[in-house]
């Protein structure tokens, strides 16, 4: 009966086969914790010289000049992972104290950056929160993509108040002055 | 109108009698509502077909202060009686959005709807559109009445913007391309970033949106802001004064457009092409008091200037509060005796950092009074080339041209300053490629060294401004045909207008051209058409006020028998006071990482000593040994080049011999790498492909000590959680994030493990120290307040698991604006140091902080 059915059993499985691979999600492959690292760098080294691309990411941070050179033999260290979202969030939480009324995170770019001699995949993230007067600031950041640690931040508001000395003020601890 | 007309037409003998009544009929006719009056009026017109009226609307062309008088005050705002008597044109789109447009040589650079007028943050986000007869006449004081009178004073700002930027470019660019560096970039056409709009294709990928958005009416109290993320503008209003807004005031606009300007012009050269951009961007200021903040200031407040021509800032938003500004020492507001346009009068540098005119008993450190210096030099400065160059026959007294000149000295130093790209000169028309760099140190590092290392300072702008001034004002020689704008306003004039403000703080114009990394490469190593640059020295004789002082004298204090009280450091360790702090941080757009698990303000114990776990606030409090006034004053506790690693699987270092306080028999080193600093900055981190440490890098800055047999030596921290039996693994480390227990955290520095000055807070600024005072006695105990700003703390972070009675020495690093050398040794023909030097000792004054954790 098996024998019968053997060609059909085949074409069956390849054409199974064929759809899950298709659907397979890379990303979901690199970030499984059984990705082993070769896997992983296997995965992540999609390299488009012409681009300067790694995995259809700019690459920011190589010698003018010198690009292709450089790419050839550069590793990247991270994995990018949804988690880097959570991981900003929870961060800024923490600094908030609890306080913060609204959170946004707008990420507008993802990239290559090489820093520190070490290449990471980047996320350039707009952050837009409420603050204890109800009104909106926006600021940039620069995180990891694999745990959303805060690398950079720029592009802060400047903030022109009617009376300057309403601004935020450390009051001094007497205990210091006095003897 | 027809009532003017038939006005007109009335026998002369009425005329004084017609004096007093027309100001009184205009006066109630237009407390009714003039908008919607003459709304009716010109309804006609626009059912008639003649397109008169389309895109218009009546609008205050000046606050109510300079239309109605000082008294007219914020209760009951009623912005009727102030509307031009004619409609005009706000935008010829059919919604409120303006448009931008640039000349380049006579080619017409167009970015559409570059502008959009909202309400506020929570309204819709689509401009209003026209009425049904193609007017934008509101209800007076409605929410849409403000959004196009909002409108109308940007646009005005804009267009001026880019007539001027005009001008520069073209000035610019007529320098001999091929002999003459300059720094407005050639492909400022292509790039289109003359605007927040960029590369087409990039644009989402540095801003939240590709146009500004301004927010008339905006939810922030008693606040107007310039969000370079949104871009966008917010003009707040105050709950007191329910009918007052800032938008009331167009000098308020023309301000907040000012620092939307600083931040095009400091990003000019950020982007070159759609698919060439640096990821990040410059900005003028940081957190608290800074220098470049108060450049920021004085910058903005001359925009306003530039715009409506007046010496006063802010007469009626702020000056109903006692808190507008004076642009010139002629201005009434001045009180002080002796404040006036001579020499010996201006408003000078350090005097005057801490100014207010409107309280001058109260001294206060904030960038918007610093800043008032600034904007009185530029004033200053305007008003001197009216006068020597004979412009002030021209119709407008030579405003135009003066203030495009002054605007191209600024773009040109500000587009030099805020390079990431870390060029600052171009090759002909295009990009300078390859590796040697002219400014902020390289493409890697010119963020953190046009922010810190070397940041803005008033030292650093007005040296290159001035180096402007020669190179476009100025500039005439017997071996050239090119002549400046005007030579009568010559170099000897340029540094004395500048001592007076005290600003001659530099002895060389540092226009030798010299790269970031070696002084035997300079522009024509690179571009061999380039002139030959030589140093221009400044005039000694025209040092008259600009006092200059050693960075010897710069030390902490300490409590001696003459001065009982004083402290060397103040430490902040109240949880309320701390989480105060970040939070402030947070909402000023400081996002600081903090560690997890391992030190937190629940650790906060509030006894004034560093314990474990604690997340502590430390003000060091410097003294100025000297006679003279130290100001703008740096400390750095970032990383820097101050020890010689030793194995490059560890990273472990001993500390450099840099004075008498860490000694070889402490564990220091005086050879090796010791003698020479780094020219390539990158951190000491291992790197995950090789696994190895850099033998040369920038270290934390703080080390501990490690009790050896009977010897103790300062080593590093992960050295020392090795060697005393602690077993911290990295995930017990400061710095150390992961998302999962599996995952590696490659840009952790196990190096600072221990303790850690928090990335963010890792940099403090002082306004001034008087003679032979601490910053404390200067500043602090002198304002009514008697309180720090958050500018003044460094923010440091304690492991919970450090053994009490470990301690620690953190090598940070001090220098001030008015120093004698900091900036050059005087070894060199007085050169600046280059760059890749500030990431030594050279350059500063090392601050030993020593402390020891206990519970």
């Amino acid at each position: 009966m098996i024998k019968r059915y053997r060609y059909l059993i085949s074409i069956t499985i390849i054409i199974v086969l064929f759809i899950t691979l298709k659907n397979y999600d890379l990303t979901d492959a690199i970030n499984s914790p059984n990705a082993t690292s070769s896997r992983k760098n296997a995965l992540i080294n999609q390299v488009d010289y012409e681009k300067l691309e790694i995995n259809g990411k700019k690459v920011m941070g190589l010698t003018p000049g010198r690009e292709k050179e450089q790419l050839e033999k550069l590793k990247v260290a991270n994995i990018p992972s949804q988690n880097w979202k959570r991981g900003l969030e929870q961060s800024l939480l923490a600094q908030g104290g609890g306080s913060i009324q609204d959170l946004k995170l707008n990420n507008v770019d993802s990239f290559v950056w090489i820093h520190d001699g070490i290449a990471l995949f980047v996320e350039t993230v707009i952050v837009s929160l409420k603050n204890d007067q109800n009104a909106e600031i926006s600021f940039k950041v620069l995180v990891d993509s694999q745990n959303g640690k805060i690398l950079r931040n720029w592009d802060q508001p400047v903030i022109d108040p009617i009376d300057p000395r309403n601004n935020f003020k450390i009051k001094l601890d007497p205990r210091f002055h006095n003897d | 109108m027809k009532p003017v007309q038939k006005w007109n037409i009335i026998p002369k003998l009425i005329f004084p009698f017609l004096g007093t009544i027309i100001p009184l009929c205009s006066l109630v006719l237009s407390s009714c509502n003039p908008t919607e009056l003459t709304a009716r009026n010109s309804r006609s017109n626009i059912i008639n077909g003649d397109g008169l009226m389309d895109g218009k609307a009546y609008v205050y062309e000046d606050s109510p202060y300079v239309i109605a008088g000082a008294n007219y005050g914020p209760a009951n705002v009623d912005m009727a009686p102030f509307l031009s008597r004619e409609a005009k044109l706000i935008t010829t789109n059919s919604n409120l959005t303006g448009n931008c447009s640039m000349l380049f040589f006579g080619y017409e650079v167009k970015i559409d709807q570059c502008i959009h007028s909202l309400s506020d943050i929570t309204s819709s986000s689509q401009a209003i559109p026209r009425t049904a007869e193609k007017t934008f006449i509101f209800p007076t004081n409605s929410s849409e009445f403000y959004q196009v009178n909002a409108l109308y004073h940007l646009a005005k700002g804009t267009e001026t913007f880019f007539k001027k930027l005009n001008f520069a470019y073209e000035q610019s660019q007529q320098l001999d391309f091929y002999k003459i560096p300059k720094s407005i970039p050639y492909y400022l056409m292509g790039s289109k970033l003359f605007w927040f709009k960029a590369m087409s294709s990039t644009d989402r990928k540095l801003f939240n949106f590709d146009y500004l958005t301004m927010y008339a009416q905006c939810e922030f109290e008693g606040n107007a802001a310039f969000s370079p993320a949104g871009p966008s503008l917010c003009f707040g209003g105050l709950k007191k004064h329910p009918n007052f807004f800032f938008v009331q005031d167009p000098s308020v606009i023309y301000h907040e457009l000012g620092h939307a300007l600083i931040s095009i012009m400091m990003n000019m050269r950020n982007g070159t092409s759609s698919s060439n951009y640096h990821p990040l961007r410059s900005n003028l200021g940081s957190i608290g008091y800074d220098e470049a903040g108060s450049i920021g200031e004085g910058l903005a407040d001359y925009f306003s200037y530039i715009m409506n021509k007046r010496e006063r800032f802010g007469e009626y938003a702020l000056g109903v509060f006692n808190q507008s500004r004076p642009l010139s020492e002629a201005d009434s507001l001045h009180s002080i005796p002796g404040i006036e346009e001579t020499s010996e009068g201006r408003l000078s540098y350090p005097q005057f950092l801490l100014y207010d005119p409107n309280n001058k008993d109260d001294l206060f450190e904030d960038v918007h009074y610093a800043g008032q210096i600034v904007s009185h030099y530029l004033v200053a400065l305007t008003k001197s080339l009216k006068k020597e160059c004979q412009f002030e026959t021209e119709k407008d007294g030579g405003h135009d041209i003066a203030t495009s000149i002054v605007l191209l000295l600024v773009a040109e130093t500000l587009s030099e300053i805020g390079d990431l790209n870390a060029k600052g000169i171009d090759n002909f028309s295009s990009p300078l490629s390859g590796t040697k760099f002219f400014t902020n140190m390289d493409s890697t590092n010119s963020f953190l060294w046009t922010h810190f290392n070397n940041p803005i300072t008033y030292r650093r702008f007005f040296q290159i401004l001035t180096k402007n001034i020669n190179k476009f004002v100025s500039f005439q020689s017997p071996t050239s045909d090119r002549i400046g704008f005007c030579p009568d306003f010559d170099k000897n004039k340029s540094e004395k207008l500048l001592d007076d403000y005290g600003l001659l703080l530099f002895k060389t114009y540092n226009d030798n051209g010299t790269s970031t990394k070696s002084t035997s490469i300079n522009y024509k190593t690179v571009i061999p058409t380039m002139n030959a640059p030589t140093l221009s020295p400044v005039s000694e004789n025209n040092r008259r006020k600009s006092i200059l002082i050693s960075k010897q004298l710069i030390d902490l204090a300490v409590r001696t028998d003459l001065n009982p009280s004083r402290v060397s450091f103040y430490i902040i360790d109240n949880s309320t006071d701390i989480e105060g702090v970040l939070k402030e941080l947070l909402y000023k757009g400081f996002a600081v990482p903090l560690s997890k698990d391992v030190a937190g303000t629940v650790y906060n114990n509030n006894n004034i000593k560093i314990s474990p776990g604690e997340v502590v606030g430390v003000i060091p409090n410097l003294l100025n040994n000297s006679n003279s006034t130290m100001a703008g004053i740096q400390l750095l506790a970032t990383d820097w080049d101050h020890v010689d690693i030793s194995d490059e699987q560890t990273g472990n270092f001993k500390p450099c011999v840099l004075d008498n306080i860490t000694t070889a028999d402490q564990g220091g080193e005086a050879g090796n790498s010791c003698t020479s600093t780094d020219t390539d900055y990158k951190r000491l981190i291992k790197n995950p492909i090789t696994n190895k440490f850099p033998l040369s890098a920038a270290a934390p800055v703080c080390m501990v000590l490690s009790e050896e047999g009977d010897s103790s030596k300062w080593v590093s921290q992960n050295d020392f959680r090795q060697k005393q039996g602690l077993t911290l693994l990295d995930k017990d480390c400061l710095g150390y994030t992961t998302s999962t227990t599996t995952e590696e955290d490659f840009s952790y520095n196990p190096h600072e493990c221990l303790v850690r000055f928090l990335p963010g807070t890792n940099e403090s600024f002082y306004s001034k120290i008087d003679a032979q005072k601490t910053y404390y006695e200067s500043v602090v105990k002198e304002s009514k307040v008697g309180s720090f700003n958050v500018g003044n703390v460094l923010v440091m972070e304690v492991n919970k698991w450090i053994p009490p009675g470990t301690k620690f020495r953190c090598r940070l690093r001090a220098r001030f604006s008015n120093c004698s050398d900091c900036y050059t040794d005087g070894s060199n023909q007085n050169d600046d140091f280059i760059d890749s030097e500030y990431n030594g000792n050279k350059p500063f004054k090392v601050i030993n902080f020593d402390f020891e954790v206990n519970d």
